[in-house]
């Protein structure tokens, strides 16, 4: 411990911002910078972490597909269901529920049942306090 | 359904167990959710609830969660069923890693009747579609 280490390419807005809040708390950015780690440790000693980076591979894939093709389904599909899966378009469906029996079948690691025409940006969900603050 | 408070923790938590469904209702779990008003949005689950349900394979776009803090963190989320005294609302579903709690948010509270009274050790949901 106490070791000096230097770290490349640190955001530096970011490290400003830690540097000025670390002040007021009186903390030194040390500190924070093993909590930060700590934390990140933390998320991936989870025993669903494997299963997490399956999806998440599979997710980027999918993702791909559905920004690069959903506008052109838009003008032609509004209304109707996609299912993306394995980094394709599955189908298009008149319902949910056809949608969903086709995911089912058809895909095994992640799979889009999208509403066309309903907004893929991403929203904000509030959460309240996070727990370990509790 | 059943809502009650637990002493599991102090200060005592607001739960409502309930039946989730995948929506091609061939996978079902009941659990035990804790009533959030912090929490805008429907559910929220541990992730190994959500990969037993195959929600994974029902998903639309990641949305960011923010907390009060100001920190944001990319949440999975599906389309999934709840089931409340055989009402069946459906509903997104969350997940993210590390959660280990289910969560019941305000968007699906906003549909119900709820008597809240803790000092009485009394809790009354009623289900209004």
């Amino acid at each position: 411990m106490g070791k000096l280490i230097a770290v490349k390419n640190i955001d530096r807005d970011l490290y400003k911002r830690i540097k000025a809040i670390a002040s007021l708390e009186e903390r030194t950015i040390g500190s924070i910078v093993n909590e930060a780690l700590r934390l990140w440790l933390s998320l991936r000693a989870d025993r669903m972490y494997d299963y997490w980076l399956g999806i998440e591979d599979a997710y980027k894939d999918d993702y791909r597909v559905l920004v690069e093709k959903y506008g052109e389904l838009c003008e032609k599909y509004e209304g109707k269901y996609l299912v993306i899966c394995n980094a394709k378009v599955i189908g298009i469906f008149d319902s949910f529920r056809e949608a969903v029996l086709n995911a089912g079948k058809k895909c095994f690691r992640h799979a889009f049942v999208i509403k066309i025409g309903e907004r893929i940006e991403e929203e904000e969900v509030e959460l309240g306090f996070p727990v370990e603050f509790i | 359904m059943k809502a009650y408070f637990s002493n599991i923790v102090e200060p005592k938590i607001p739960i409502v167990n309930a039946t989730l469904y995948n929506p091609l209702l061939d996978k079902k779990v009941s659990i035990d959710f804790i009533i959030d008003t912090g929490f805008a949005g429907e559910i929220i689950i541990p992730l190994d609830i959500y990969m037993k349900l195959n929600l994974h394979l029902f998903e639309g776009v990641k949305k960011a969660g923010k907390f009060i803090t100001g920190m944001t963190i990319k949440l999975r989320v599906s389309r999934a069923i709840l089931d409340l005294n055989g009402i069946r609302i459906p509903c997104n579903v969350y997940t993210y890693l590390g959660v280990f709690r289910s969560l019941l948010g305000r968007k699906l509270l906003e549909k119900m009747e709820m008597i809240y009274s803790p000092k009485q050790n009394k809790i009354d949901l009623k289900v209004d579609l």
